[in-house]
């Protein structure tokens, strides 16, 4: 019996203005704008060329990275692996292109280490060959010592869930641990390292910071270009919806792949891996192998970073910087927590009633998440143009216009998130509550909220972190007079002050770590 | 839920009418920009709000916002998307007898519409004692081959690149463009990646010979904190090249009125102030920017890099063929 | 010859001692069952076996020879070890799953023997479905059917019928003990179900709080446990109290106690027996329990189980007969 009430209508209206942003762009992938002949003739095929290599790129070098480090840290214990463990993880707290502009400065023509190794070895920059990094093989190093997190993470929830007695089995057949790791554990991991490089992925094909920083020409690259260059807004949005299709077949793909079969084991009694102690030299290679990413995705960066921010801060920090930074942080607890909330009802309500209407709907507003931010910018702006012509109120400009892109961006990952977190609550919990005569309001407040808060949680934290970091929806939507951490960094090296712009990079890497210090503590908890 | 959003915003944009504001979207990205308000807020009492992104995007929002939109006064660093704006009808003339006496003619739009503020001209900049100087002569040379590898030049994504291509149409025609700007590419040391300033940095640390920067970043880079630059610098000059049948390459940082101007008053205010004789001094010695106001210098350091005739077409058609300039940058190869 | 020699094994973890001087041996073609409570640390002295623990004290051989903790000389004895999850691979089919160890032969002996384990198991027509399509019995038939692939001699199996219903673990159980036999394996059975240790066992292990209480075929620890543990984990006994036991004529010591089974204990309608006031009747099919206290002997309560009903005279009252020759004597703690 399907009842209409308050519930189901607030969150099917939510679902649907979600979702139109990515279905306006959608259409454009039919209309040709007058330059797309031009396009098609020139530039398209090296953007299809360089996303693609890009893809690649990022998607072997992340696989390895995140796989081999939660592959270490999840079945053995050596030097060090407690702390890897943790720090691991830390590249997630800086955003793709402030480590690109540090990499930048560090290792480009006049960076320090350039500079460092030429007065080492007491040669001039034309005499020597160096690897530029400002290249489409530096972004692809870049973006994935900065990406591998996800790789990380996923592997690591997935082996810990892997029940012990595989691998043992795999022992008493005589195989080594080198075998038993190509035969049986890289197999079963294979749909964690694929979910965990499709994340990555995604986020480096729909990076603009980094490819415009180091001259890379893909397809956002080319979106911009089209778009403010060209002034075709058409040929810009097919130029999207077909980034996007990219993404969707690459995602419908691996889904396809994998149908046929189970990776879980499927047996009832599960023994979590004991891990293996490492000793001697085996544990310095296993250390050695954590290091790498650690030492060049965060603490070569960050160390980088805080020498800047030691010599800038001064002259930086001042009243009109707090105000930035004030900005930033209510910004980023409004949007997480406005967005969570919506998520959970969108989500509960799909449950509560079970609607296949709802539930598509729901699947359909995570689209957002796939789609470059200044995409989504161009797509609210076309939205809220006609909608501030139809109702004569002026909605484009204001925060709403910037909250409502950060919705239709990142609503995906807190529904996901509840998802996730519903699916562990067996049915049986809502039926006995109805047997108890408890209406849905009481089961809500009693049953599911303290049940369901570390996905509100999670959801909540991730979010900020994500609205902290967002760059370009920021640029091209954000009212008069406001500025956040990312915009002013993004600013300041855009005058040629690198140096400064490591101030508010800090403030942003900072409350970066320190969330993703409390998600991980949470998820070690669990 | 939306009739309060539209209630909400009613009251917060009928508030901005009735307080003294001008509320300005700005693409200029230089750090004396703030200064400027502070003295214009200062003097006049009006507040100062502003919004700065890429003209391009300031446009698309003046185009969506429509009569509804809250901004007073937009600002460029490129003549091309002045004229775009005004192309789009997104400006209106005003009557300013202060801009109308001390502008000169070719430096405002005809209707009024825009008035530039600064000049500034893009260059070549070369390392002393390479010796390439005595090679330089006009832009269309540098497609020569004599030049091979030495050229360094950022991405045409940039306006100021399109507004020079905007140029080699204007003179030449779409063709002999094309023609030039596959010589410029044969002639690149690197493919176009960073800003003009890491050009000059590339040529004198013995990467090309050549750069291609804006004048005024050379004013910045003297003495900046960044070692870096600061060395740099030191060890380059400028050549002012010219077009075959015209003068040096320039182009202007501008504003206009937009059309909807909600608070038109500031707004005049506010651009008259931009053109006053304090606002083009700061201009001048605080950006190494050339003024456009009679009698105001430009500084000393810029005084020093020489004098050249400004090249001949008008402004308005740097904007006229930038759509077309794209293209080329995409036949030609030059990302 | 002996397949497998357990000599002394102490495992500590940490401070705690887990297992204490544990020795027994298992004969080719034989089948010992380790029996015990529920993480008593059985599983530990199969993982030892197979090398997944190493850090025990005590030696463990393989085939008379092959001292398992040596790291001067690899054992090359195979192993084969039945997990209670299966442990089958789930990215693997049937036939991969089976094939799994036999990367080192050449293709026609891997098929040969492949076709024969699939003909022997009844699995030739699942062989290519994946693991997660078969059902418990069919997955257990897998998981045994990888491991003789490879012809190991040490066979370890660990609960492997929990996971199965009762039907299916009759059968099972009589074609493994038939197959363990005739393939001449050394097989360790752990398990908690003391009916299935009966029933499959050689011999048996009791471990109970760290130490091996009783080593001994089913019948030796059946008819003669030393411990008051190994009889009650084997049969359902009544402790008897000692003032009966030295009336019927047995003295019982101080650290002994005096048990019988309960259906040992004959219910009579003479009153010669020891009177009982019956608590409660239970019908369980084809026999009746009967909880009965003794008013002589301080109200202690017994179970007692019989067929005969009829063998009452009332159902508040009952008389029993406790024969001496019926009453075991065993250690009340080893």
């Amino acid at each position: 019996m399907k009842y209409l009430n308050k519930l189901t209508i607030s969150s099917v209206f939510f679902t649907l203005l979600i979702s139109v942003p990515a279905l306006i762009l959608f259409t454009n992938i039919f209309i040709g704008g007058e330059n797309w002949s031009h396009l098609v003739d020139t530039v398209l095929f090296e953007y299809i060329f360089n996303s693609l290599y890009i893809m690649f790129g990022v998607a072997i070098l992340t696989a390895v990275l995140g796989f081999s480090t939660a592959y270490l840290t999840s079945l053995y214990t050596f030097t060090g692996s407690s702390f890897f463990h943790y720090a691991l993880i830390l590249p997630f707290a800086i955003p793709t292109y402030i480590v690109a502009y540090i990499y930048g400065g560090m290792f480009d023509i006049t960076g320090s280490v350039t500079t460092f190794i030429l007065n080492l070895l007491g040669k001039d920059l034309s005499e020597v060959y160096f690897l530029d990094i400002m290249s489409i093989e530096g972004a692809i190093i870049v973006m994935s010592l900065v990406l591998y997190p996800y790789v990380y993470l996923i592997c690591k929830t997935y082996l810990r869930a892997e029940s012990s007695s595989i691998i043992d089995a795999s022992k008493t057949m005589g195989f080594s641990n080198f075998q038993i790791l190509y035969k049986v554990v890289i197999p079963i991991s294979r749909p964690a390292i694929v979910a965990g490089v499709i994340l990555a992925v995604m986020e480096a094909v729909a990076d603009f910071g980094v490819m415009d920083y180091y001259g890379v020409s893909t397809f956002v690259t080319g979106i911009f270009r089209t778009w403010f260059g060209m002034g075709s807004v058409e040929d810009a949005s097919k130029l999207a919806s077909m980034l996007m299709l990219f993404i969707f077949i690459l995602i419908f793909c691996e889904r396809y792949q994998r149908r046929n079969k189970r990776y879980k084991s499927s047996g009832k009694d599960f023994k979590p891996i004991s891990k293996q102690k490492l000793t001697g030299f085996k544990s310095f290679l296993a250390f050695f192998a954590c290091f790498i990413p650690f030492f060049f995705g965060f603490l070569l960066p960050f160390s980088q970073m805080s020498i800047w921010f030691y010599r800038s801060y001064e002259e930086v920090i001042d009243e009109d910087f707090l105000t930035v930074l004030y900005q930033t942080l209510s910004l980023g607890v409004f949007s997480a927590i406005f967005i969570t909330v919506l998520a959970f009802v969108i989500t509960y309500n799909v449950r509560l009633h079970k609607s296949k209407l709802a539930d598509n709907l729901t699947q359909i507003s995570k689209l957002g998440y796939s789609i470059p931010g200044a995409v989504v910018a161009v797509g609210i702006l076309s939205f809220f143009s006609i909608i501030d012509r139809s109702f004569d109120i002026l909605l484009s400009g204001t925060i709403v216009a910037v909250i409502f892109g950060y919705t239709v961006r990142f609503v995906a990952i807190s529904i996901n998130n509840f998802e996730s977190g519903f699916s562990k609550i067996p049915q049986s919990y809502d039926d006995a509550t109805k047997t108890m005569g408890i209406g849905t309001f009481q089961t809500f407040y009693k049953v599911m909220l303290p049940l369901i808060k570390n996905s509100a949680l999670a959801s909540f934290i991730v979010i900020f972190i994500e609205v902290i970091k967002e760059l370009p929806l920021t640029m091209i939507l954000r009212p008069f007079n406001y500025d956040t951490l990312a915009v002013l960094s993004h600013e300041l090296v855009g005058q040629a002050q690198v140096i400064e712009s490591s101030v508010p990079a800090m403030f942003i890497v900072l409350l970066g770590i320190v969330s993703v210090l409390i998600l991980v503590k949470k998820m070690i908890k669990d | 839920m939306l009739k309060k959003l539209a209630l909400g915003t009613l009251v917060f944009a009928s508030s901005l009418l009735a307080s003294n504001e001008v509320n300005i979207y700005s693409h200029r990205h230089y750090d004396t920009d703030k200064q400027l308000f502070k003295m214009f807020e200062e003097k006049t009492g009006v507040k100062v709000n502003v919004v700065k992104a890429k003209a391009s995007a300031l446009i698309k929002r003046l185009e969506s916002e429509g009569k509804n939109s809250p901004a007073d006064v937009l600002i460029t660093v490129d003549a091309g998307r002045l004229f775009q704006a005004t192309q789009k009808d997104l400006l209106q003339s005003i009557d300013s007898d202060y801009l109308n006496k001390n502008i000169p003619a070719q430096f405002k739009d005809k209707d009024n519409k825009w008035f530039a503020l600064t000049k500034r001209s893009r260059v070549a900049v070369y390392k002393i004692g390479s010796g390439v100087e005595k090679e330089l002569s006009t832009y269309e040379g540098l497609a020569d081959p004599k030049f091979k590898g030495k050229i360094m030049v950022r991405s045409s994504n940039n306006i100021y690149n399109q507004s020079l291509m905007a140029a080699m149409i204007a003179h030449h025609g779409e063709e002999k463009a094309l023609e030039w700007a596959k010589g410029v590419v044969a002639n690149m040391a690197k493919s176009p990646k960073g800003n003009d300033r890491y050009q000059v940095k590339a040529v004198a640390n013995g990467i090309g010979e050549i750069a291609i920067a804006n004048t005024y970043y050379i004013g910045k880079m003297v003495d900046n904190k960044e070692v870096a630059q600061a060395e740099a610098v030191k060890k380059v000059k400028i050549f002012f090249p010219k077009f075959e049948n015209g003068g040096t390459h320039i182009n202007v940082s501008g504003a206009g009125v937009t059309k909807y101007s909600p608070n038109k008053e500031n707004a005049i205010k506010f651009v008259e102030f931009l053109a006053s004789p304090e606002a083009q001094e700061l201009f001048a010695k605080g950006n190494f920017e050339y003024p456009v106001l009679k009698g105001v210098q430009a500084s000393k350091l810029v005084s020093s890099w020489g004098t050249f005739e400004d090249d001949n077409i008008s402004i308005s058609t740097l904007g006229e063929n930038n759509a077309k300039a794209v293209k080329i940058f995409d036949q030609a190869g030059w990302r | 010859m002996i397949g497998i020699s357990v000599d002394n094994l102490t495992v500590s973890f940490g401070e705690t001692k887990i297992l204490e001087n544990i020795s027994f041996n298992v004969e080719a073609g034989e089948i010992v069952t380790i029996l015990g409570p529920s993480g008593c640390g059985k599983s530990t002295i199969l993982r030892s076996i197979a090398s997944l623990h190493n850090d025990y004290k005590g030696k463990i051989f393989l085939n008379e020879t092959c001292l398992v903790n040596d790291s001067s000389q690899k054992c090359n004895t195979d192993i084969g070890y039945i997990f209670q999850d299966y442990a089958l691979f789930p990215h693997l089919n049937v036939k991969e799953n089976i094939e799994f160890a036999l990367y080192r032969l050449k293709q026609d002996e891997k098929q040969r023997r492949v076709d024969a384990l699939l003909k022997q198991f009844d699995l030739t027509e699942h062989r290519h479905k994946q693991i997660h399509e078969l059902s418990g019995g069919q997955q257990q038939r897998v998981s045994i059917a990888r491991v003789l692939a490879y012809e190991p001699k040490v066979l370890l199996l660990d609960e492997p019928f929990s996971n199965l219903d009762t039907i299916l673990r009759n059968k099972t159980k009589v074609w493994l003990k038939k197959m363990i036999k005739d393939l001449g394996l050394s097989a360790i059975l752990v398990t908690h179900d003391q009916k299935e240790a009966l029933s499959m066992s050689d011999k048996i292990a009791i471990i109970n709080n760290k130490k091996l209480e009783q080593f001994g075929t089913a019948q030796e620890l059946f008819e003669n446990p030393k411990s008051y543990y190994v009889a009650n984990f084997l049969n359902r006994i009544n402790k008897l109290p000692k003032e009966l036991a030295l009336d019927l004529g047995l003295s019982v010591g101080e650290k002994d106690l005096a048990v019988i089974s309960i259906d040992k204990i004959i219910v009579t309608s003479s009153t010669s027996n020891i009177q009982g006031d019956i608590l409660d009747i239970s019908y369980c099919g084809d026999y009746y329990e009967l909880h009965v206290s003794l008013p002589k002997y301080n109200n202690v309560e017994l179970t007692v189980k019989t067929d005969c009903i009829d063998c009452l005279s009332d159902y508040e009252k009952c008389y029993l007969d406790i024969s001496l020759s019926n009453i075991k004597v065993v250690r009340e703690k080893i």
